[in-house]
């Protein structure tokens, strides 16, 4: 059951205001269950990573979050109407074919608030100019988005959940198929967004190692089992065993948490 | 390529179960009697070909029998676009091949960049089995073109099995359903064979204008559509998955689409055949994609390089006595051939 909180009319929520509670949550398709006893809540400023082996549930639980699947038992309350979520896809997942520029694809961002029969005018574009500059590719804004790499193409889909002034940016898979200087670009530029702009920051992922170096809080699903927490609750070798079901240790190795 | 070889064969099949043999079909009719100008030619006998319905040069006459006089020219061949275009039933046949292939050209964009072309052939064997339909049970054939083409977006937009089967299998399923509805519905129907014929090959020069009225109608009603909610059916072609979870419900748009797809081809049929439909929608948005690098010059390159080969195609099978829409599909597919050359030399 999903049920409507408190409306509330502001544009930006303040940091640490409910956004979304998740109570007694299971969530499945048909006759199958893939998670079931979720109970948490989600703050405006929280940077939360959702990690799990392949077929966990992620996207399951993130589908939830987005209002796109509705719960089997429980209920999830948005406490802010209309609570608008940012959301980038994993961006080698995006089709190729289509002719449109970044900045065609960042106004995409501003097409709802824009509304029926309005088409995009001179603030919209500067408007989605701006979000180019803030995720730092500005001068893609007249180019192909099918000639982008994989990591233009992600700045360019985070610029346009920005453009859309959200109060949860939810990002899936953010550095699934980069090098490791992309992969570090990409994640000092979530970090750099989620402090400057205090969103509720979503990150799903199946890269334990990148994830757990920059959230504030973690949620790890495997099998059935659901964990969710400070990370440095959560990351730790008795959880961790108990989520993937083989022996893990957590290490320190300059400055980082890596999970072996 | 691989439908059209399929429609062939289907049409070759059908020629062959027929009482008059398979030549008869390539043999121009004889000249339509006085009374029949108050009937329609049927549809698909002599595949559209210009002299198969003006047989001898000079002969006043009409097609599509409305009455309105029109002389051909005395030889033919040596005829100017002027004088084939100052016919009445070249002019109809004119308006109708612009209106369907501008707009399913429009159209094409977004069938080739989705991958739906498929689609685009199912909810034409739909619409084909809804005319069959209604001739059965005697109802307007259009209503049953569009009832069974909306039929089918309904049925192609459930997921039917996600985890088990792709859903263009299920595609499939409803595109050799159609058309074996089709046959048998028709092998049921005591005036069919023509009609069907004329869904298989069309027959573009037997157009009314009360076809052409409501075609421009229909498709001027599903161009309106797609320049008011352009943004909206761009965003859930290009992405889907981020379109819903900004708040717009992706399903009802794609069902648009699919509606407006739909439609088109039903009305297209009607007027110019499932051949020059099913070729509107693909050859000009390949060619203009191939030599286009923005959406809007996409659209409108497209809508051009459907238009063009309409009055070179009818033309050209005036002069030289060909099939209309097969001659504008050879114009069509020569202009996405200069269209590959292109784009092969400026990729050198």
């Amino acid at each position: 059951m999903m049920t409507t909180g408190a409306p509330a009319a502001a544009p930006n929520a303040a940091l640490g205001e409910p956004l979304l509670t998740f109570e007694n949550v299971t969530l499945g398709y048909s006759k199958r269950t893939v998670l079931s006893g979720l109970d948490f809540v989600l703050r405006a400023g929280d940077y939360l990573g959702i990690v799990g082996p392949n077929g966990a549930g992620k996207t399951t639980l993130l589908h939830a979050i987005l209002g796109s699947l509705k719960p089997r038992a429980g209920s999830i309350t948005v406490h802010r109407k209309p609570l608008t979520f940012g959301y980038v896809p994993q961006a080698q997942t995006m089709d190729d074919h289509f002719p449109l520029t970044a900045l065609d694809i960042v106004l995409m961002g501003r097409y709802r608030e824009l509304g029926l029969l309005r088409r995009p005018g001179k603030a919209d574009r500067e408007r989605a100019r701006h979000a180019l500059e803030q995720v730092g590719v500005p001068d893609l804004a007249g180019r192909l988005f099918r000639e982008f790499s994989g990591g233009q193409k992600q700045r360019t889909l985070m610029a346009r959940a920005l453009a859309s002034d959200p109060d949860v940016l939810v990002l899936d898979e953010p550095t699934n198929d980069m090098d490791i200087a992309a992969e570090h670009a990409t994640m000092e530029l979530i970090d750099r967004l989620h402090a400057e702009r205090g969103l509720l920051v979503l990150m799903v992922s199946h890269m334990l190692n990148v994830v757990a170096n920059h959230v504030q809080q973690i949620a790890i699903l495997g099998g059935s089992r659901f964990e969710m927490g400070p990370v440095d609750e959560v990351v730790r070798p008795e959880t961790l065993e108990a989520l993937y079901g083989m022996p893990l240790e957590v290490a320190q190795f300059g400055g980082r948490r890596v999970v072996l | 390529m691989k439908s059209r070889l399929s429609r062939l064969l289907l049409g070759l099949l059908l020629l062959s179960s027929l009482a008059a043999p398979p030549a008869a079909a390539q043999a121009p009719p004889p000249p339509p009697p006085p009374e029949a100008a108050a009937e329609p030619i049927p549809h698909g006998e002599d595949h559209g070909h210009v002299h198969g319905i003006h047989p001898e040069p000079g002969v006043t006459a009409s097609p599509a029998g409305e009455g309105e006089a029109a002389s051909l020219p005395a030889e033919a061949a040596g005829a100017s676009p002027r004088q084939v275009f100052g016919l009445d039933f070249m002019q109809r046949a004119l308006w109708a091949g612009l209106l369907v292939g501008g707009v399913c050209a429009y159209l094409g964009v977004y069938v080739v960049l989705r991958r739906i072309v498929f689609v685009g052939v199912a909810l034409s064997e739909m619409s084909s089995a809804g005319v069959a339909l209604s001739l059965l049970m005697n109802f307007s054939p259009m209503l049953g073109s569009v009832g069974l083409m909306l039929a089918g977006v309904g049925l192609f937009s459930v997921q039917w099995a996600p985890r088990k089967v792709r859903q263009d299998a299920f595609i499939g399923i409803g595109y050799v359903v159609a058309s074996a509805l089709a046959i048998l519905l028709i092998a049921k129907s005591a005036q069919g064979e023509g009609h069907l014929l004329a869904l298989l090959f069309g027959n573009i020069l037997t157009v009314t204008t009360q076809d052409v009225l409501a075609t421009a109608l229909a498709l001027g009603g599903v161009l309106l559509v797609h320049l008011l909610f352009a943004k909206e059916l761009l965003f859930v072609s290009f992405d889907p998955d981020t379109a819903q979870a900004a708040g717009y419900h992706a399903r009802f748009w794609e069902a648009l689409l699919y509606v407006t797809i739909g439609l088109t081809i039903a009305f297209a049929i009607h007027a110019v055949g499932v051949l020059m439909t099913f070729a509107a929608l693909v050859l000009p948005a390949v060619t203009s994609l191939l030599l286009t690098r923005r959406m809007p010059a996409a659209l409108l390159g497209s809508v051009l390089a459907g238009l063009l080969p309409v009055p070179v195609g009818l033309y050209l099978s005036f002069v030289w006595d060909l099939p209309s829409a097969a001659t504008i599909v050879g114009a069509g597919f020569a202009l996405l051939l200069a269209g590959g050359l292109v784009s092969r030399l400026r990729a050198a």
